[in-house]
């Protein structure tokens, strides 16, 4: 009977024991489970039931690693729960992130000892669970407000935080201070409306009434003046956040003085421009109504002279000797080259004035055109004319003519007493340009004077028989340097001359 | 001035191009009266009676050389009156001035010109010209009924 006493004693003893410590695990706030050797579970606690929101006949009696979707079967927590018991070990602070599939993403920390069944003297696992989630994310945020810390403290932009409610600035930067002038005393707890600086510019409690309607105000240039008197431009921003559920206004305030002496100076050159681009369309249009009248004007009294010498002439003929249609003739003749001087230049000022028209030209067209026109008129003298393939030239047509026309006459004046007159033409395709060349077999020229070439009124020869206006190659140069090319000649005297200008190929027409 | 005579209108302003145009065109046997007008104003007139006037008063001319540099209305204004008028713009209208501007010409072509000519300095070129066109224009009304 004792035997059965001491027995029931025992088992009292021990079922005491079970409950006292089913009671202590049940009261744990933190989920807890004990596995058997096997790592079936034995039993969870409510806090487990609760945290993980499972009912005990989906957990008691099955492998840790199948209970809740298999949510626990994690390679390394494998690893760790199968050595506790074989190797006598355990693990601490053991971090496990998961979607688990009641209750979503959560970070949880494990901590697994042995421990020792007492009733039948086996070897369990109680492995303790705790959900670290919201710390965690404590921990992202204080990083993040360690983040914004510093970028308040060293923001190139003043910053200034006011509490929502009552507008009382709450912080100042760095930057802020350094930049007004003021120390940090002079803002903290004043009302964003009394402090001095902001006092006349957005002073009005209205603005700051319509950032809390709005949360939102921008000023895009609000001119300030520092403690020491310094006049500078700002531009401000203000939001509002939500911090620890109170509304905090932060308003940045960024420095554009500098962008705005900029926008002032650079206004400043505009407008020079401006006026100058306005002064240079007078002078252009003045220029095109002097060339109008020149054309018309100046040549009409050189009608008058050449035409009535020639009336002169022909209608009393008989009683003019040879010295006097001498005379006339000379008469006749400056007239004609006042003329001639008269088109020549407005040749000139119509090149330099004209925009370019840019088409697609077949360069020999042209070449041979002119050709023709010249082969008619200096029928009595033998000039071989070598016209090469030129390739196709996007240029303006009638100044290309004008450059080709004035180079082919230059080369057959300046061959005039060559017996026979070689005059070739062609072209070389560059990397980005056309390099076209004539080249004659006439006078040539003295290389010391090849600078002089392109310039108005500089003639090179002395023999009458030479003699131009000394614009023509100016024209030419005008033309080429007006479609972007460059021009130049090589010569010798006696030895021919050799004209060389290029043109940027493929520039603006499209197919 | 009897007016029914009248078959070249000249619309010159510088005296001596007209006298040398009279002498052109006589040199080349064209010896069709000739009315001068001195400036657009002159040339309206003559041909509407008044500058403001939509009614073609005179009946002739055969021609009308027409210089563009004009004092008072200029001769792009007088071609224009002209070749707009329903009856008028039958009148050959020759545009013979010292201007090569590309504009006059085009702006000329597009108001309905006949023909335009640059008067050159060479006098014999001048007659040349003058003659010519002033032949044409002649011989063409001539033939239309």
């Amino acid at each position: 009977m004792q035997n059965v006493t001491d027995l029931e004693q025992i088992e009292r003893t021990v079922q005491n024991a079970r409950e006292y410590a089913e009671s202590i695990v049940d009261t744990i706030r933190e989920p807890l489970m004990v596995l058997d050797a096997d790592l079936k579970v034995i039993s969870a606690n409510r806090a487990f039931y609760q945290v993980f929101k499972m009912k005990p006949e989906e957990t008691v009696g099955k492998l840790i690693y199948d209970i809740g979707n298999q949510q626990w079967n994690n390679p390394k927590l494998r690893v760790l729960l199968e050595e506790i018991l074989p190797m006598n070990t355990s693990f601490d602070d053991f971090e496990i992130e998961h979607n688990f599939s009641h209750i979503g993403e959560r970070i949880m920390l494990l901590n697994a000892r042995r421990i020792y069944g007492v009733a039948n003297k086996t070897e369990m696992i109680l492995l303790a669970i705790e959900d670290i989630t919201e710390r965690k994310h404590a921990e992202v945020l204080s990083a993040s407000e360690i983040k914004y810390r510093r970028l308040f403290e060293s923001s190139k932009d003043g910053i200034l935080l006011l509490d929502f409610d009552t507008g009382r600035i709450t912080d100042v930067n760095p930057f802020l201070i350094n930049l007004l002038g003021y120390s940090k005393v002079d803002f903290l707890f004043k009302y964003f409306w009394d402090i001095s600086i902001f006092k006349n510019v957005m002073a009005s409690r209205d603005n700051f009434l319509e950032l809390q309607t709005k949360e939102y105000i921008r000023f895009e240039d609000l001119p300030l003046q520092t403690k020491d008197g310094k006049k500078i431009d700002v531009e401000l921003i203000s939001n509002v956040y939500d911090v620890d559920n109170r509304k905090t206004i932060q308003c940045n305030i960024h420095d554009i003085t500098e962008r705005k002496q900029m926008e002032h100076k650079l206004n400043e050159a505009y407008q020079k421009i401006k006026t100058r681009t306005k002064e240079l369309e007078m002078i252009n249009e003045n220029l095109d109504s002097f060339a109008y009248s020149v054309s018309h004007d100046l040549r009409a009294p050189l009608r008058a002279i050449s035409g009535f010498a020639q009336v002169l002439i022909d209608t009393h003929g008989d009683k003019v000797n040879e010295e006097m249609r001498h005379y006339l003739d000379r008469i006749n003749e400056g007239a004609q080259k006042m003329g001639q001087l008269i088109d020549d230049l407005l040749g000139f000022s119509r090149a330099t004035r004209s925009e370019i028209k840019y088409e697609k030209i077949n360069g020999e067209n042209i070449v041979n055109d002119l050709i023709k026109a010249y082969r008619d008129v200096e029928q009595d003298r033998d000039i071989e004319f070598i016209v090469n393939p030129l390739g196709e030239i996007e240029a303006d047509k009638e100044m290309l003519k004008i450059v080709f026309s004035n180079l082919l006459q230059n080369a057959i004046k300046f061959t005039i007493d060559r017996k026979k007159a070689r005059i070739e033409i062609r072209s070389e395709q560059k990397e980005d340009h056309i390099q076209f060349y004539v080249k004659d077999n006439g006078i040539g020229f003295d290389m010391k004077y090849k600078d002089k070439l392109f310039e108005a009124f500089q003639r090179l020869q002395t023999d009458e028989r030479f003699t131009g206006t000394g614009i023509g190659l100016t024209t030419v140069e005008r033309i080429v340097s007006k479609h972007g090319g460059n021009i130049w000649a090589k010569g010798e005297v006696d030895k021919g001359a050799e004209f060389c200008f290029t043109l940027p190929s493929k520039v603006h027409v499209e197919d | 001035m009897n007016k029914k005579e009248v078959e070249i209108l000249l619309v010159e302003d510088n005296a001596s191009d007209e006298e040398l145009a009279t002498i052109a065109l006589k040199k080349h046997n064209i010896t069709n009266k000739i009315q001068i007008a001195r400036d657009g104003v002159e040339a309206l007139e003559y041909l509407f009676g008044s500058v403001d006037s939509e009614t073609l008063k005179c009946v002739g001319p055969l021609v009308v050389l027409l210089d563009l540099k004009l004092p008072r209305i200029d001769g792009l204004e007088v071609l224009k009156r002209i070749k707009s008028h329903p009856e008028a713009k039958k009148i050959p209208v020759i545009v013979l001035t010292s201007s090569s501007e590309e504009k006059d010409i085009v702006e000329s072509y597009r108001l309905g010109v006949n023909s335009y000519i640059r008067k050159p300095v060479d006098f014999n070129q001048f007659t040349e010209a003058v003659n010519q066109i002033g032949l044409y224009w002649l011989l063409l009304n001539k033939q239309s009924p």
